[in-house]
């Protein structure tokens, strides 16, 4: 997956903002104020290192499943565990591409809730992908 | 309706036998289907959440036991084999054969003989035979289970 950078500097040349779109036009990551050229750099190659390696594993994880209905199996799957094991960036990764994935949330459920320590779904919709997707959006967005 | 799962994990499901029945859909899985549930996915995972739904009625084990006493306490029994009895609806679980049966999959018998699976994330279909969706993914039917037919709650026998 290739990202757009956009920068905007300040009569001086400093880079005052800047942001990458991802090619669908899906998520915006957007980082701005009074940093150095050097600091924002390195700011946004973790960021962008992050949300590369998510991106990737996110593909793979489609491929490594195949038809399986066994959440055992899909949560097992190495580009899965390996998310879990990128730690909490993981989780605002996960809850954008939550966010843009609409009405057929994926099962990132697992993940949230590992890399969390919580599960904030109420028992009675537990398996219902929609309403488990919202109540984890709330949850991101009252952070 | 496109076909969206991957032709190499169903080796025998074709255009023949097969026809698309949904959209592909993270919304339920097969034993959610079969049980006639398209809100839910239903899995036993061996601790509370992490977005499956399990019936407190039923053990959250990942065994051949576990999964027939899910249709046991649904009015099931189990039974021979697939063949289409009058009256009566079946279903099939699937598992591979290597080693102790690890369930992968639910089929569900409609009253016209044929059979409707639900592929894991991707479509449910109608399919000819129960052993058309035999394979590396969902391996073969292990135990066959009926009861007397209630018509499916959702697909259209």
């Amino acid at each position: 997956m290739s990202y757009q950078i956009v920068e905007e500097r300040t009569t001086f040349g400093e880079l005052a903002s800047a942001h990458w779109l991802q090619p669908d036009g899906g998520d915006v990551w957007v980082a701005s104020g009074s940093y150095s050229l050097r600091a924002t750099r390195k700011t946004f190659d973790v960021i962008f290192s992050d949300a590369q390696r998510f991106n990737e594993l996110a593909e793979k994880w489609q491929a490594e499943r195949g038809i399986s209905s066994s959440s055992t199996a899909m949560i097992l799957c190495p580009s899965y565990q390996a998310i879990i094991g990128m730690g909490p960036p993981a989780i605002d990764l996960i809850l954008a591409r939550l966010k843009a994935e609409g009405d057929d949330p994926d099962h990132w459920f697992w993940a949230l809730q590992i890399l969390t320590g919580i599960n904030p779904v109420p028992e009675e919709d537990e398996g219902n992908v929609r309403k488990m997707a919202d109540t984890w959006l709330k949850w991101g967005e009252g952070r | 309706m496109s076909r969206n799962w991957p032709a190499r994990e169903l080796p025998q499901l074709d255009e023949f036998n097969c026809i698309d029945h949904s959209d592909k859909t993270n919304s339920y899985n097969c034993i959610a289907w079969a049980v006639g549930d398209t809100s839910r996915w239903w899995w036993p995972l061996p601790l509370r959440g992490g977005g499956n739904y399990w019936p407190e009625d039923t053990p959250r084990d990942e065994t051949m036991e576990a999964f027939v006493t899910l249709f046991k306490n649904r009015g099931y029994t189990e039974c021979d084999d697939g063949s289409l009895e009058d009256g009566n609806e079946k279903v099939a679980i699937f598992a591979k054969v290597n080693g102790r049966p690890v369930p992968t999959h639910a089929a569900y018998q409609l009253e016209s003989g044929k059979w409707t699976s639900k592929l894991g994330r991707f479509e449910d279909v109608i399919h000819d035979e129960v052993t058309d969706v035999d394979g590396p993914a969902y391996g073969v039917p292990i135990v066959y289970l009926r009861r007397q037919r209630t018509h499916h709650p959702i697909i259209n026998n």
